[in-house]
Parts: C-alpha cells; structure tokens; sequence
C-alpha cells in the first residue's frame, strides 16, 4: 500500500458509513429538537410499565425513578449519536486500508462485508433508548445485546481482529520477499 | 503576591464548610417549595409565604401532581392526621406559627411514608438495591432539606443524633437488614417527635 496509488474503498461500504452518519445526525437533531417531547414520550411509556420499574404509587419516588429512566433513555440517544458517527468514520478507515492491501479480491470483499456489518452495532443504543420505558433497564439491555451487541459489535471486533492478522502476516511476507508493503 | 493569593485561596478551600446537607436525588418540587414557604415565614414574611403556596398548587396541578393540600389529606387518611386541616386554618388565619408547624409536620408525613415504603421493600428480594435506595435518600432528602437546614444551627447536637440515626439507616438498607432497619426507623421517629416536638402538630404516629 503506497500512498501515491492509494484506491478508494468499495462504494456500498462508503454509502453504508454515509448512512450511519446521516442516522447519527438525525438522532442529534431530534435530541436537540425534540429533547423535551422524547423526555415526555419516555416517562409515560414508562409510567405504562409500573412493574418493569418498580413503580410503589408514591408519588415523588416514582417521579424521581421516572426521570431517571427518561433520562437514561435521552442519553442512550445520545450515545448511538456518537457512535454512529465514531463507526462510521473509523470503518471508512478500515474499508480504505482493506481497498488498499495485497490480499486477493475476494479476501478484501469478504472482510469489507465483515466489517461493514458491524456498521449496525450502534442501534443496538438505539434499541436501548426505545425498549428501556417499557422494559426496565436490564431487560431492554439484554435484548440490545442480543439483537446488536453482540452479532454486530462482535462480527467487528472479529473482523478488525482478522484485518490485523492479515495485514501484519502479509506485511511480514512481503518484508521476507523484500517487497515495498 | 501570586503565592499570596494562591495560600489565601487554599486555605479558604481547605476551610470552607462541607455542604451537610447535600441532596441525595433531584429535590422534589413539593419539598424545594415547602422550604421557600418556610424560610419567607422565619422572615416573617407570612403574606408573600401564602402567596407561595398559592403558586406550587398551580405549578404541582399543571405537572399533573399532588398539591400540597391534597398531600396533606393524602397523608392524613393514611396517617389519621389532622395535617391538611391545620394547613388550611393557618393559611385562612395568617398564622405563621401554625403555618411552619403544619409544613413541619408534613414533611415528617412524607418521610415516613418513605421509611413505610422501605419497611415494606426491605424484605422482598425481587427489590431492586436501586429502587431502595432511591425511596432512603429521598427520605434522607426531607429530613436533610427542612429539619437539618432549619435546625442544623439552633440545634446541632439533636441534628446529629438524628444524622447519625439515618446513616445506620442507609447501611441497614444497603444490607437488607430489615429487622435493623424497623428498629432504627422507630429510634428516628421518637427522635423526630420528641426533639421538634414544639414545632410538630401534636397527634403524629411514630
């Protein structure tokens, strides 16, 4: 990989970064927008789901347990707004490194779609964010982690895994070889 | 002179009192408008402290709340009170006095509906430590906001004694411990009552 021949990524994985960001940027204008009305949504969500937060009918207990879990869902929000746009440059990163190793065309495709996957990781905040009024905290994190964390944010933390091996196993050839990486 | 201001500023930050009584959780609006009231009436301030309560009716009712009238009687029918009565006589009499002892007397209404909460929580193990430390701070919240606020200075010693009762009360909740817990609940109550018991309308349950 020489920085005078340096290739574009492919162009599905460039679209599926620029989808992140533009989802990224629709949940940090609603936040800013709509902070109050999502604060509202949450807390009578939540008041419809009394058991999931132990809700005792007293009234500033629950409004203390009720803020909390509005606020918790706001800042999940904003969670998946950061880390839409943090995957998504980082992946577009991956996906030019990926465009621009010596590995055979279809080892590159295969890692690209890998990495690109994991482009879905962040709305598992976003699952979060909507299921924790009516499911409780930890409900609404297990099924997170079910559906996103850990197939998405897992299949990226493999596939960065296997483009380090790669790219290093492939660096160290090349080096044997006593050509330019 | 740098490090003249620097020592001074030190100093002053190693000097400066430690808040006794910082908030646990967000302050309900009930509690943080009952103190408003009470510190315009140690300012003899009655008629402005009547017109207060006149605006926390209508804040608490347009947030969908509980005024403090109906607190009051909430209270009273679990407590068998006279609160709301009291608070309604002290306001139509302009009665200072009255006044500040009916606002006493509900915060230790709502404090110990708080203790009853946790009496009932405690021994139930799907209870979140979450959900139980939330109703003990917010029950520390009362007594720290009005009582420790009001009578920290006049009357340190009995403030003490009781901070001291709430903390034992904070471990026995952290512990589950619910035997504990009902015992130094009762220690509190009877120090309450007895130590304000000029400032509380008499008839409270312990």
């Amino acid at each position: 990989m020489s920085a005078g021949a340096l290739k574009a990524p492919p162009g599905l994985g460039v679209l599926a970064c620029l989808l992140l960001f533009g989802f990224g940027e629709l949940s940090g204008a609603l936040q800013g927008g709509y902070r109050q009305e999502i604060h509202q949504y949450a807390i009578a969500r939540a008041q419809a789901h009394p058991a999931a937060h132990q809700l005792t009918g007293v009234e500033d207990i629950d409004q203390v347990i009720l803020e909390r879990v509005a606020d918790r869902s706001l800042a999940r929000v904003h969670t998946f707004h950061l880390h839409s746009h943090g995957l998504g440059l980082v992946t577009i990163i991956l996906l030019t490194v990926l465009a621009n190793t010596g590995f055979s065309p279809r080892t590159r495709a295969a890692l690209s779609l890998w990495v690109s996957l994991g482009l879905l990781y962040p709305f598992g905040w976003l699952t979060l964010a909507w299921t924790l009024p009516s499911l409780g905290e930890a409900a609404a994190f297990q099924l997170a982690e079910r559906l996103f964390f850990i197939p998405f944010g897992g299949a990226y933390l493999l596939a960065v895994g296997a483009l380090i091996v790669l790219y290093a196993t492939d660096l160290i050839k090349q080096r044997r070889e006593g050509t330019p990486p | 002179m740098v490090k003249i201001l620097m020592a001074v500023f030190f100093v002053g930050v190693a000097t400066a009192p430690v808040e006794a009584h910082e908030m646990r959780q967000p302050i309900p609006i009930l509690l943080d408008r009952m103190y408003g009231v009470l510190l315009l009436l140690e300012q003899n301030k009655t008629a402005e402290a009547i017109y207060q309560i006149g605006t926390v009716e209508e804040l608490l009712q347009t947030k969908g709340l509980l005024g403090l009238t109906q607190t009051a009687a909430k209270l009273d029918q679990a407590y068998r009170t006279t609160v709301a009565e009291s608070l309604g006589a002290a306001i139509a009499a302009r009665d200072a006095a009255r006044l500040k002892s009916a606002i006493y007397s509900l915060t230790y209404l709502l404090m110990l509906e708080k203790l009853d909460q946790l009496t009932a929580m405690l021994p139930n193990r799907d209870v979140r430590p979450d959900t139980r430390k939330v109703v003990m701070d917010l029950a520390r919240d009362y007594f720290s906001h009005i009582f420790e606020e009001t009578f920290g200075r006049r009357r340190p010693a009995q403030v003490k004694t009781m901070e001291q009762i709430l903390d034992r009360m904070d471990g026995a909740v952290r512990q589950q411990a619910a035997t504990q817990f009902e015992q130094l609940r009762r220690q509190l109550s009877q120090a309450v009552l007895s130590h304000f018991a000029a400032e509380l309308l008499p008839g409270l349950p312990g």
